[in-house]
């Protein structure tokens, strides 16, 4: 028996028709939890539920819009009695690699309020059930909480907000006996990923990054990753998991690599690139 | 003479008509640089700029339009020929100290809109001027960029996220010769902060402190000297700036130390104590 037991439990994913979103609902389901698959798009949300089995739900919702969270909420209560687990793990999957230069106001803020807004929304949508039933809440936060966010700006600042909310919600959810997790992971190998790594200016960022930094993993081992933590009512949940050292050095590696990065050639010449290219071209994606 | 001479310069300062960002404008000012005080409040962005004296200018705008910061940049650069040094100090406090389960969303979002999105926009109405003049941005973040935002869940998020910004900056303006820099600041005598601890809610905000930190670390610190602080990195193009300095220390170790206090956190009998207190007073009407 583990701390927390899946079985019997009710869970919410949203992003849950693809990548770590779907691997996570599909493990808590091997558990014997019920599961609610939340997607922006119904048909990839319906088919992912239907590729889980049964007790899984497929629902539509956007995270940023607060009604339609709630909606979702009320739609799993419905369906299975409760609300247990809710995992944050939605954002815009594909970004621009772009400097705070090149990239459109439009844009950054985009990308910013799916991540750190689609959060707290879902927070909010679902903390009334986790707190009464002494449930888990879950946010999906990424390396990029203490890396350095250059050239992916407005998901760095997202992903270091959603790491303060878990934080936070996590010592004021105790006195009700519920728990908040914050799950940290590096690159994981989803066909997004690989389209960004073949692209031309990622292939530069790759040769200014240690080899281990860029190891990447599956959905499949984030999914897993997630849901031991979940049964551990763990506070953080890194995957790879030596990310954990690197983000208990961060305070005191940060400023150094910080600095050399401010001096170093090859990325001021990908810089001076990406500043001078327009907007509109080469999309590339994110880690989660 | 300092790496980066003010003399001369021409700075901008949101937030300015009042606390550190008066401060701070009013120490520019001092150095020589023409400013321009930025405040949400017509008036008050006029008396501060008179009272700092001549090459003051106050201007009207809120943070959280990019359209009026992109006008008030436009107005400082039709003034004073350019600008040098844009330093994004607005923000505000949550109006309730609670949790992010009884804040209520409109009050949560709000303090995200100034403190984080002010930011983005000030910078980014800021950065042709700063790139082609190898100029320098200031961000505002806070001990709570990395301490835990228990009770100020939005604030908290907004001044990790400014940090973020700030460090991201910092590398893309690199290659232009410009810059950006961070300041950390723990409790500053201002309203935002007695407003937050002492006079709302009874008090729960200095008493959750004083049951969270030792006294060494609750030490307020006047206004002056976090422009100081801000005016001092400046002239040293420093990436970040701590006042009181004791918080570079707890900064430094913060990957170590936080696991191990937000664990004690969870468990703290006082803590939940206040927590409960919190979500029962937003829960009535009145309060």
């Amino acid at each position: 028996m583990t701390a927390y037991d899946l079985n019997g439990k009710v869970a919410l994913v949203t992003g849950g028709a693809r990548g770590i979103g779907f691997e996570t609902a599909r493990q808590m389901h091997l558990r014997g939890a019920s599961v609610a698959v939340l997607d922006l798009n119904a048909d990839e949300a319906r088919e992912a539920a239907e590729r889980i089995g049964p007790r899984a739900l497929g629902i539509a919702a956007d995270v940023t819009d607060q009604g339609a969270m709630m909606n979702a909420v009320a739609t799993v209560v419905e369906k299975f009695g409760g609300l247990d687990v809710a995992v944050a793990n939605a954002g815009i999957a594909q970004s621009r690699l772009a400097t705070m230069r090149g990239i459109s106001g439009e844009e950054w803020e985009r990308v910013f309020a799916a991540h750190l807004l689609g959060v707290w929304r879902t927070v909010r949508a679902a903390l009334p059930q986790i707190v009464e039933r002494r449930g888990q809440m879950v946010v999906v936060s990424s390396v990029y909480a203490f890396a350095n966010g250059m050239n992916n700006s407005p998901y760095a600042v997202a992903k270091a907000g959603v790491e303060q909310l878990g934080r936070a919600l996590r010592v004021e959810l105790a006195p009700h006996g519920a728990s908040a997790t914050v799950a940290y992971f590096g690159w994981v190998d989803t066909k997004l990923v690989q389209d960004a790594f073949a692209q031309p200016e990622a292939g530069r960022l790759k040769e200014l990054s240690p080899d281990l930094l860029l190891k990447r993993i599956t959905p499949a081992e984030a999914g897993a990753g997630l849901v031991r933590g979940i049964e551990e009512r763990a506070p953080r949940v890194f995957v790879p998991k030596w990310w954990r050292y690197v983000s208990a050095l961060r305070g005191l590696i940060n400023p150094l690599l910080d600095r050399r990065m401010e001096s170093d050639a090859k990325t001021a010449a990908l810089i001076r690139d990406l500043d001078a290219k327009s907007v509109d071209t080469d999309k590339v994606s994110s880690p989660n | 003479m300092p790496a980066y001479d003010l003399n001369g310069k021409v700075a901008l300062v949101t937030g300015a008509a009042r606390g550190i960002g008066f401060e701070t404008a009013r120490q520019l000012h001092q150095r020589g640089a023409s400013v321009a005080v930025v405040d949400i409040d017509a008036t008050q962005a006029r008396e501060a700029a008179e009272r700092i004296g001549p090459r003051a200018l106050g201007i009207a705008a809120d943070v959280t339009d990019q359209g009026a910061m992109m006008n008030a940049v436009a107005t400082v650069v039709a003034k004073f020929g350019g600008l040098d040094v844009a330093v994004a100090n607005a923000g505000i406090a949550p109006p309730t100290v609670t949790t992010a389960r009884k804040m209520p969303g409109e009050e949560w979002k709000r303090v995200v809109d100034v403190n984080l999105i002010g930011a983005w926009h000030t910078a980014r109405a800021a950065l042709p001027q700063i790139s082609e003049r190898g100029g320098q941005l200031v961000f505002i973040g806070s001990i709570y960029s990395f301490a835990n935002g228990l009770l100020a869940s939005p604030y908290a998020v907004s001044k990790a996220g400014v940090e973020a910004l700030g460090r991201a900056l910092r590398a893309e303006l690199a290659p232009l010769g410009a810059s950006a820099t961070i300041a950390y600041f723990g409790w500053v005598e201002t309203d935002l902060v007695r407003d937050s601890l002492d006079r709302k809610d009874d008090g729960r905000g200095a008493r959750m402190l004083g049951d969270t930190l030792p006294a060494f670390l609750l030490k307020r610190i006047p206004a002056e000297t976090a422009g100081r602080a801000i005016v001092g990195a400046l002239e040293e193009r420093a990436p970040r700036v701590f006042a009181p300095r004791v918080w570079r220390y707890i900064s430094a170790l913060r990957g170590l130390l936080n696991p191990v206090l937000d664990r004690r956190m969870d468990r703290d009998a006082g803590i939940a104590a206040i927590v409960t207190e919190a979500e029962a007073a937003a829960a009535r009407p009145s309060a």
